[in-house]
């Protein structure tokens, strides 16, 4: 099976996962009446189109994100906006669970160059025409993975205070979709779709953690 | 989201007395007090206010006023359980 179908079939359920979690964010809000939940489930929802539009594409173009980088077509400027898509949701959730706490932690400024640089196949093809796209579609992943790390990090503090399974399987799931960026960037960076493949699979790791946590949460009544 | 003890919400409020009223079947107003914590005023209030909302039932025998659950306030506590369980996720309680 190609690797555009594998990953499209990934994305689809990782996308159906993020608007369930969105619907029951939505729907607890209702009830609770909390900002963060407003944020989580605007978050999800960005995350759950954004993968379902990614599904399509790479269903409808037989390519993943990067094939579209390697030939530069205009499949890579609907990536891109998948990509910023996401940047936007995570950027959501990382608001969501208070960003202001992190001002003098990691910056993405830092982080982007220093991942630029790292590779030297992403210099050579800087100097082509495609170069804003590229060079967009890498830092927004590297702006990701900063997110991401803000996103842990809190999950981190919320499960040592809560110290509740219920917390444990929200981390863990943000944890695997944070290495999957990770590993989608390298991705990015070296071209690389064996990495892509194994990005998008950990990160369907991550979602069925946050489908296991929907679940559990729904069936606790005492 | 974690800065320790805050006051409760109204939601846990009606919560603990609703919770009250389940474990305790047939229930005072005295009970309900003490296991909800809750000052005779607000007390008052909030019974008044779930009656209203037919969380639960007001009755009265020879001994005085007694409150049960109803069928929608067994499924409000499902639903406020399962929100909280949810919440619970993101470091927030409700």
């Amino acid at each position: 099976m190609p690797a555009a179908t594998i990953i499209s079939v990934l994305n689809l359920l990782s996308g159906a996962v993020a608007l369930l979690i969105s619907y029951y964010a939505y729907k607890n809000n209702r009830i609770v009446g909390s900002i963060l939940l407003r944020y989580i489930s605007a978050g999800f929802l960005l995350l759950g189109v954004g993968l379902f539009l990614q599904a399509g594409t790479e269903s409808l173009v037989s390519a993943t994100a990067i094939d579209a980088l390697r030939v530069r077509d205009v499949e890579l400027v609907m990536f891109l906006v998948y990509t910023a898509l996401q940047l936007v949701a995570y950027a959501v959730f990382a608001w969501g669970y208070g960003l202001s706490f992190f001002s003098r932690g990691t910056s993405k400024g830092t982080v982007v160059p220093i991942a630029l640089a790292a590779s030297s196949t992403l210099t050579r093809k800087l100097l082509d025409g495609a170069v804003f796209v590229l060079a967009i579609y890498v830092a927004s992943q590297a702006a990701i993975v900063v997110l991401l790390f803000l996103i842990v990090y809190q999950g981190v503090r919320v499960f040592s205070h809560t110290q509740s399974n219920l917390s444990l399987m929200v981390l863990f799931g943000f944890a695997l979709i944070f290495v999957a960026h990770v590993l989608m960037l390298a991705a990015a960076l070296t071209l690389g779709s064996t990495i892509f493949l194994v990005g998008n699979t950990i990160e369907f790791c991550g979602f069925v953690s946050l489908l296991f946590f929907l679940f559990w949460s729904g069936r606790v009544v005492r | 989201m974690l800065s320790g003890e805050r006051p409760r919400s109204a939601l846990k409020i009606y919560l603990d007395i609703l919770v009250t009223v389940r474990d305790e079947g047939n229930t005072r107003p005295t009970k309900i007090l003490y296991r909800a914590n809750l000052s005779h005023d607000r007390l008052v209030k909030y019974l008044g206010e779930l009656s209203a909302k037919q969380l639960l039932e007001e009755r009265q025998d020879e001994d005085g006023k007694y409150y049960t659950l109803t069928q929608k306030g067994l499924d409000f506590i499902n639903q406020i359980k399962k929100a909280e369980a949810f919440v619970m996720g993101f470091g927030l309680a409700i």
